[in-house]
């Protein structure tokens, strides 16, 4: 498609005279990602059909195409920075990256830490354990460890009895071997991991336990920068309007998308 | 936000040659929905709305200069989200197709190898360009009468306008025979506000919800543009 201009130059685009184009840069971090031509985003690569690396290295999943889509929306290159899960947040909030888009829970206590754009997903935990545990009830956790990737995941009031012990991992192929050992007794994790690990570990027999919480999930940012928090706003509302995210989300998770609530 | 409000008056960039969103009415005032919206918005705020009559291909770049508040008709875009604050949106844009009787057009495909006409500024033409197949050529005129004069002169096989527009441009060029088509696309429209003026941004949006819940802007598009509302989304 050609695209000619008569008259006077167009206004939005390439066609902006170069005067103005240069008049009131966004502030901030969006003025210093279009200036540079682009953005560093962490990704989570251990996230399931959220993230994850293709055998020939390449990065994929839906969080991880969200992501690109961000880069294509403001026009510039994605820079990826895999992050582990447990360094999401402080590398968004020392800046190491310009937003995190991997899976970032929104919570009353990371609210303190970090801005979030407009929800544009929903997640939901559950407490897993192996039938051969032969746990029937939350009160059988006292005094037993449980395995998570992050606290974010328990949800306001998990009504888990006060003698659980935590225990962090850095991925649900070691909480696998965790459980298979008798070493814990159950793993936090997502409804959509939980069942991905059921068809990847038939022998484990795993089983819900519990519902844990319900969250919304949003690309974070670092506070202070309400240029970027717009602009990041506008494009959730046009993903929304054009389907992107239900494409993305009918690609990686294989039906359709739940509806998202807004903040 | 102070500066608006201490001198009272609240400075619209508007283009009064797209009837209906803006033009000059029998008395030679402003008038049409970009202007209603203007006036809605000012009154808002509690101070006078004055209106710019600023070509739409320099509605951005002027007000990116520092020169007027905030700007009518901005289409939700990518393009347009890195170049300024977008309000929820007043209204949708109904993108339409028009032909000659003898370029018979029924869908986007049929318009490789054509020419096809659209009044820039608006933010439109890179949605307009999207949907069109690759042997397509988009050219941008920035009025109606330059537009007008290159069907008139063949450079132009179709016209791409929005829907109100192309109502008017229909019936204020009858002698080009131009026959609607289709819909080509859709868009959210809203208002325009500077980089760093989040007060600016968060007092019109409250504005906009306002006018949203009670009714007010299905009232003008009713009136201003002969089409009722959408649903009308916020963000």
């Amino acid at each position: 498609m050609l695209l000619a201009r008569r008259a006077l130059p167009a206004l939005v685009g390439a066609a902006v005279p170069a005067l103005h184009a240069r008049a009131n840069p966004p502030g901030g971090a969006l003025g210093r990602i279009l200036a540079r031509g682009r953005i560093r985003i962490g990704v989570w690569l251990e996230g399931g059909p959220y993230g994850f690396r293709r055998p020939d290295g390449t990065l994929s999943g839906m969080e991880v195409e969200t992501a690109r889509d961000i880069a294509r929306f403001l026009g510039v290159t994605a820079e990826l920075v895999p992050l582990p899960f447990s360094e999401r947040f402080p590398m968004v909030q020392r800046g190491h990256v310009d937003i995190a888009c991997a899976l970032m829970l929104i919570t009353p206590a990371r609210l303190r830490q970090v801005a979030f754009a407009a929800p544009h997903g929903e997640f939901t935990t559950v407490l897993a354990t192996t039938r051969h545990l032969q746990l029937t009830s939350l009160a059988e956790l006292d005094g037993r460890r449980i395995l998570t990737l992050s606290n974010d995941m328990l949800g306001d009031d998990p009504g888990l009895p006060p003698g659980v012990q935590f225990q962090f991992i850095a991925s649900y192929d070691e909480a696998i071997a965790l459980l298979h050992a008798e070493h814990a007794a159950a793993v936090v994790l997502g409804l959509n991991t939980f069942r991905r690990l059921a068809l990847a570990h038939p022998e484990e027999e795993l089983r819900i336990l519990a519902p844990l919480g319900e969250f919304r999930y949003a690309v974070a940012l670092p506070q202070g920068e309400p240029d970027l928090l717009r602009f990041l706003n506008t494009w959730v509302f046009l993903r929304e309007q054009d389907e992107t995210f239900a494409s993305l989300y009918e690609t990686f998770m294989g039906g359709p998308r739940p509806d998202v609530s807004r903040l | 936000m102070r500066r608006i409000l201490e001198r009272g008056r609240l400075e619209v960039f508007v283009s009064l040659g797209v009837p209906p969103f803006g033009f000059f009415d029998g008395t030679g005032e402003p008038a049409g929905f970009d202007v209603a919206i203007g006036r809605l918005l000012a009154e808002g705020l509690g101070v006078r709305p004055v209106f710019r009559n600023v070509p739409p291909s320099e509605r951005i770049g002027r007000l990116r200069a520092g020169e007027g508040d905030v700007s009518a008709n901005v289409a939700v875009s990518p393009e347009a989200a890195r170049l300024v604050l977008l309000t929820s949106p007043v209204t949708r844009a109904d993108i339409v197709l028009a032909s000659a009787v003898r370029h018979v057009m029924r869908r986007p495909a049929e318009l490789e190898g054509h020419a096809v006409g659209v009044l820039g500024g608006a933010g439109l033409e890179g949605s307009v360009a999207e949907t069109l197949p690759a042997a397509a050529r988009l050219l941008v005129y920035d009025s109606r009468a330059e537009l007008a004069a290159a069907c008139e002169q063949g450079l132009v096989e179709a016209v791409v306008l929005r829907r109100p527009v192309m109502t008017r441009f229909l019936t204020d060029y009858p002698r080009l025979g131009l026959t609607h088509r289709f819909t080509l696309t859709r868009r959210w429209m809203s208002v325009g506000v500077r980089f760093g003026e989040h007060d600016v941004l968060r007092a019109l949006n409250s504005l906009i919800f306002l006018a949203r819940t009670s009714g007010r802007l299905a009232a003008l598009s009713d009136i201003l543009l002969g089409t009722p509302q959408p649903d009308l989304p916020s963000f």
